[in-house]
């Protein structure tokens, strides 16, 4: 029978969560250079991660070291229950929002836009080709997503968690994540028309 | 397992994450379902198409530094009161950076005038000495951030290209590329004096694979 699943994405597997769970246990033990190669390996994960829930690359870097400074004070707490990955990208989650939040509290306070609003507009050098096009649109379809909901489609589609684990990220039931994805399914089924319509982006 | 349930959960089979069971039950289901078979085809691209989206890259160097200075200053048992006032800034020019440059300006030359009159109010400006280092004009020159340069490279440039020419002037990038293509170079050698660092930038200004170099002014943010 043909598969039709992809393969997960190496960040995940056994031996990466035992590396995670040593250096862990060297941060609880107060060594900052397990912290620096926590931090080293962490560092694009959650860049990318936290810039698609905040909109904001000020912000995804200010988030990245509210999240390390938890797991530097709250590394001894880590019980194990989760694979690392989770539980970081779990305070990430909630750090992402916050972020969010507040800044957004700011640019209502000034009447200024929403921060979505403020993502650089899409100004192509030369003649832009297809693919290009379709990852603006893609782009703009995210943005028109909840951050909750472009939290579930971010860790799904390029971390490759599954559900299960989405669910321990963001501190809700399963159930709620697989609404998230659906509301978010039907929505970028509308923004992206030609999804699908016939092969890659066609 | 039914329709409603074999979709809801199309896109953590398309990630490879479903459980044994869990996995071979959808695929009987897509197997016999039209509607489903097709809705998997997007599930794959749309996988491909966020998998492939752009992701920012920057180097993760500066900001341990300063979540370093964070930790110290935590270890030594708190912060001064410039410090503290230094980190409130930082922290209240977060959000305000989401405001249109007009508004921050206006809010900051306010700031600044505020200041200003309670400066003015409380002591006697000090004299203004011609040559004083610390008074500092339009037209005066910026203290620049050291070993660390801006450039943008030509259109034509491939990434290849680019690399090999940051390798060339012994640097590395700690971040970019801007919205306008700046990127931000660090000298490996942190000693380099100003003279260095201008040979430097008037050489790469002659380059036909830089549009635009120019030092890095310190505290300026990259990003645009």
């Amino acid at each position: 029978m043909t598969d039709f699943s992809a393969k997960r994405r190496p960040q995940h597997g056994a031996g990466q969560d035992s590396i995670d769970q040593s250096l862990l246990e060297r941060i609880a033990a107060g060594e900052r250079p397990a912290l620096h190669e926590l931090y080293v390996n962490y560092y694009q994960r959650l860049l990318r991660f936290l810039y698609r829930i905040t909109g904001q690359l000020e912000l995804a870097q200010e988030g990245i070291n509210d999240v390390m400074l938890v797991v530097w004070e709250k590394g001894h707490t880590f019980t194990g229950r989760s694979t690392v990955s989770t539980w970081i990208m779990g305070i990430a989650y909630r750090k992402g929002l916050k972020l969010r939040e507040k800044s957004k509290r700011w640019s209502d306070r000034f009447k200024a836009a929403d921060i979505d609003d403020w993502n650089e507009p899409f100004l192509p050098s030369e003649k832009p080709t297809d693919e290009v096009i379709m990852q603006d649109l893609l782009a703009r379809a995210l943005r028109q997503l909840s951050p909750e909901q472009r939290a579930v489609v971010e860790l799904t589609y390029f971390h490759g968690y599954s559900y299960q684990e989405i669910s321990a990220i963001a501190g809700c039931p399963v159930n709620t994540v697989k609404t998230r994805m659906f509301h978010a399914r039907a929505k970028l089924r509308t923004l992206l028309p030609k999804l699908g319509a016939d092969g890659p982006y066609k | 397992m039914n329709h409603e349930t074999a979709n809801g959960v199309l896109p953590w089979y398309a990630n490879g994450t479903l459980a044994d069971d869990e996995r071979q039950h959808v695929e009987d289901h897509v197997h016999a379902c039209l509607t489903c078979h097709l809705e998997l085809k997007k599930e794959h691209e749309l996988h491909e198409l966020v998998r492939a989206s752009p992701t920012v890259n920057l180097a993760p160097e500066e900001g341990f530094d300063r979540l370093s200075r964070r930790l110290d200053d935590d270890a030594r048992g708190g912060r001064s009161a410039v410090e503290q006032l230094a980190g409130a800034v930082e922290r209240l020019w977060g959000p305000l950076s989401t405001l249109s440059s007009a508004t921050r300006f206006s809010m900051a030359a306010l700031v600044l005038l505020a200041f200003a009159g309670v400066l003015s109010w409380r002591t006697i400006p000090p004299p203004v000495v011609q040559g004083d280092p610390d008074y500092f004009t339009l037209s005066s020159e910026f203290k620049s951030a050291g070993s660390e340069l801006d450039i943008v490279f030509a259109d034509h440039v491939s990434e290849r290209e680019l690399r090999a020419l940051v390798t060339e002037i012994d640097g590395s990038i700690i971040s970019g590329p801007t919205a306008l293509g700046r990127y931000r170079i660090r000298l490996t050698d942190d000693a380099v004096d100003e003279a260095h660092l201008s040979d430097l930038i008037r050489t790469l200004s002659h380059d036909e694979r830089v549009r635009f170099a120019g030092p890095s002014f310190a505290g300026e943010e990259t990003a645009e």
